[in-house]
């Protein structure tokens, strides 16, 4: 059965613009899902019927311009057993009119597929109904209301850390639609307005949008074979007031419900895919969730990254008032692709989307292994040191890390304290909870450190019992609690240091040296 | 690549509500049936009622509910659905081989919290003039009779909505809402999380993760309906 199909307006059809076969082409395995409809735009029962025969349950919908119903188109297709939120509209018109607008076309058809096989688009959680028209009265004759969906997000109680060691998402929700209950973060369904700022902000990936969930944004960037080619993240309000011919090749839109939720690691994942320049279109002044500081603190971390890799900064370009602003983005001449950049996975979940581009960047380029940058304006990046004199390896720093940069690894005899850079996430909770305040945390990039990987902070080895050799603790941490006891209390000494919780309890004055 | 070539038609018109009604009574009728003790008889009844769910569930298939309960309609409509059935209820649902699989939220409680929550489903029995069983196997608060409440519920929504009664169908939906959001979605999902793990193919899997993601779907229908019924009535 086919769960995802292609809907094409045949208006799309025509010499000069869209073929069967080039199509066809373009989207290699995914052609038997196609379908071509008479006036798709004007939203026919006909769609509802080819969803039906085909017996998917989300479908792509390419259409000509922004003028298409697709509420209408949505509404049908639902009646005909599509997921609530199983319809992806992509405007397809205007790019096929431009150079190279098949293959452009097939690209986008290909990135919306991928992100619909991605996510689940009809789990009650993350959806919302409402009636369009109003309520329920005798002037309807007492029919069911036209129903729309809309998505919501929602948390993944077992993935979620919880917010005593996170709670990012709680903060920077701007319509406070994401409140703690008992530890954990739970979204109010009514108050959510989908700007998807809890998904990039959340270092766990326990929140989904459908739509905009990080796993779909991922296979969507995957699919669209961004390799020499440009990346432009643009908030869906801006994307409805540009008209998608205005967006030039080689730029590919990628539409995000609010540039806010991009990331400093998503621009740059973009040039780790092969993108030779990467913007961030935001809505302007007026956006709904205020998130200018965010895209602008975005672009500046990129941009200093990039630098920092030896890349030119302005390969990042950014639009955050109206837009003449934007055409001005996509009016400015494309570089090529990062020379000897091998695209790899896309990864979008902070702070790995950074770290691991930043890596992929200055590895490709052989340079830039010995610099460092500080991030003051947004500290999303970070590396953390120990004492190895204050350090006891009591283990409490990496049940407080939110993203699992530290790990207490014990093995051999051996207790060792270890650091990932790639993952830490700066947050702090590790210099928090740290009882001998042996951490300090430096926010920024490392380059250096990210390039050598994850590293033993602290090491030492382990006392075994002297009555069954059953292992204690650290000796560090035994020497810390030794200091607290009375020097006359030679006895509880011993049974600290000389005995495991087990054989504790058989120490005796016969015990002792 | 199939190329249609179709000129434009008519659909036909919104459901009315009372068809709508009568559609989720069947969708509840069925899957409460399912989540009792299989019988051959009773598993005949499903396999008969199941031309009339597919009719049924193409009354308003644009809502998420009916869209949900595919899955299962899927399941029901292959020949050997019923293979195992009866031995797969009794280790997941009887043996308690599976605790955490239990249909009966009371079973999973303190004697005293159980006791409350039977006394709460039991009184929302009452409330829709139905008569609390005594049985041991399904007690007022199996996710079966809960069904059934719903099925039932609904039946007489339909009606309400049929003699053009908006008010007293709002009285029936505000029933089946709280039925939902006090007795089954809060613990369903986890059964079927559970029932999943425990027994991935089978029947009872589609089954309590059909009526947990209908459930929840239906509690937002509801909300929604009973919403715009207030600002008509």
């Amino acid at each position: 059965m086919i769960t995802t199909a292609v809907l094409i307006c045949r208006d799309l059809l025509g010499p000069s613009m869209l073929d069967p076969l080039s199509l066809a082409e373009t989207l290699g395995a995914a052609q038997d899902r196609v379908a071509v409809i008479d006036r798709l735009c004007a939203a026919p029962a006909s769609a509802g019927r080819a969803v039906a025969r085909l017996g998917a349950r989300r479908a792509v919908v390419a259409v000509c311009d922004h003028g298409a119903q697709l509420e209408t188109l949505a509404a049908r297709l639902g009646r005909s057993g599509l997921d609530p939120l199983g319809m992806e509209p992509i405007v397809l018109g205007p790019v096929l009119a431009g150079d190279d607008g098949v293959s452009r076309a097939g690209r986008l058809v290909r990135a919306g597929l991928a992100r619909l096989d991605a996510g689940p688009r009809d789990d009650p959680a993350t959806t919302r109904l409402r009636f369009a028209d109003g309520p329920v009265d005798r002037r309807a004759l007492l029919t069911l209301p036209p129903v729309r969906y809309t998505p919501v997000a929602a948390v993944d109680e077992t993935t979620c850390v919880g917010t005593e060691r996170c709670g990012h998402c709680v903060t920077i929700c701007p319509f406070s639609a994401i409140t703690t209950t008992e530890g954990r973060a739970r979204v109010e369904r009514t108050s959510c307005a989908s700007c998807g700022l809890c998904l990039s902000a959340c270092p766990a990936s326990a929140i989904t949008l459908p739509g905009a969930s990080l796993a779909e944004h991922e296979a969507g960037l995957l699919a669209a074979d961004i390799e020499g080619n440009a990346l432009a993240f643009v908030c869906e309000r801006a994307a409805a007031r540009l008209a998608y011919d205005e967006i030039p090749p080689p730029w590919l839109p990628i539409e995000v419900p609010c540039a806010g939720m991009v990331t400093p690691g998503w621009i740059l994942q973009g040039f780790a895919a092969g993108a030779g320049d990467v913007a961030v279109v935001a809505c302007g002044e007026d956006c709904r969730c205020s998130a200018a500081v965010q895209v602008d603190a975005a672009v500046e971390i990129a941009r200093d990254a990039l630098a920092l890799t030896g890349i030119d900064r302005d390969r990042v370009h950014t639009s955050r008032t109206d837009r003449r602003d934007a055409l001005g983005v996509f009016a400015e001449p494309v570089a090529e692709a990062i020379a000897g950049i091998v695209p790899g996975p896309v990864v979008l979940r902070e702070p790995l989307a950074t770290t691991s581009a930043v890596t992929a960047i200055a590895s490709a380029l052989g340079t830039g292994s010995d610099t460092q940058l500080e991030t003051r304006r947004t500290p999303s990046i970070g590396i953390v040191d120990a004492s190895a004199t204050a350090c006891t390896l009591c283990g409490a720093c990496p049940t407080a890390c939110p993203t699992g940069a530290l790990r207490l690894d014990e093995d051999q005899g051996t207790s060792r304290l270890e650091f990932d850079p790639a993952r830490c996430w700066a947050c702090s909770s590790c210099i928090s909870i740290c009882p001998e305040s042996a951490l300090t945390l430096r926010p920024g990039i490392d380059l250096a450190a990210l390039l050598v990987g994850p590293t033993a902070l602290v090491e030492d080895t382990i006392a075994r019992c002297a009555r069954c050799d059953a292992p204690i603790g650290p000796r560090s941490m035994l020497e810390r609690v030794v200091a607290l006891i009375d020097d006359d209390n030679a006895m509880l000494r011993v049974a600290v240091t000389e005995r495991c919780v087990d054989c504790r309890g058989l120490v005796g004055p016969s015990s002792l040296p | 690549m199939p190329v249609t070539d179709e000129s434009e038609s008519t659909e036909d018109g919104p459901p009315h509500l009372a068809d709508v009604a009568a559609a989720r009574a069947l969708v509840y009728s069925v899957m409460g049936r399912l989540l009792v003790t299989p019988t051959e008889e009773r598993l005949s009844t499903v396999r008969d009622a199941l031309p009339s769910l597919l009719v049924a569930l193409a009354v308003a298939p644009e809502l998420a509910a009916f869209g949900a309960s595919q899955p299962l309609v899927a399941r029901l409509e292959d020949p050997r659905a019923f293979a195992r059935s009866i031995d797969d209820y009794t280790v997941l649902f009887v043996s308690g081989q599976h605790p955490g699989c239990d249909l009966t939220l009371s079973a999973r409680l303190a004697p005293d919290a159980g006791a409350a929550v039977v006394r709460a489903a039991s009184a929302s029995l009452r409330r829709a003039g139905l008569a609390p069983q005594s049985s041991s196997t399904t007690p007022s608060d199996h996710a079966a009779t809960l069904l059934d409440l719903l099925a039932h519920c609904c039946q007489q929504e339909g009606s309400a909505w049929e003699d053009g009664d908006v008010a007293r169908a709002g009285s029936w939906m505000r029933q089946e809402s709280s039925a939902l959001t006090e007795h089954l979605v809060p613990w369903l999902p986890g059964v079927a999380d559970r029932v999943a793990r425990a027994a991935p193919a089978s029947l009872y899997t589609v089954v309590v993760d059909t009526a947990a993601r209908v459930c929840r779907h239906d509690a937002d229908f509801l909300a929604a309906l009973c919403e715009s019924v207030e600002g008509a009535e």
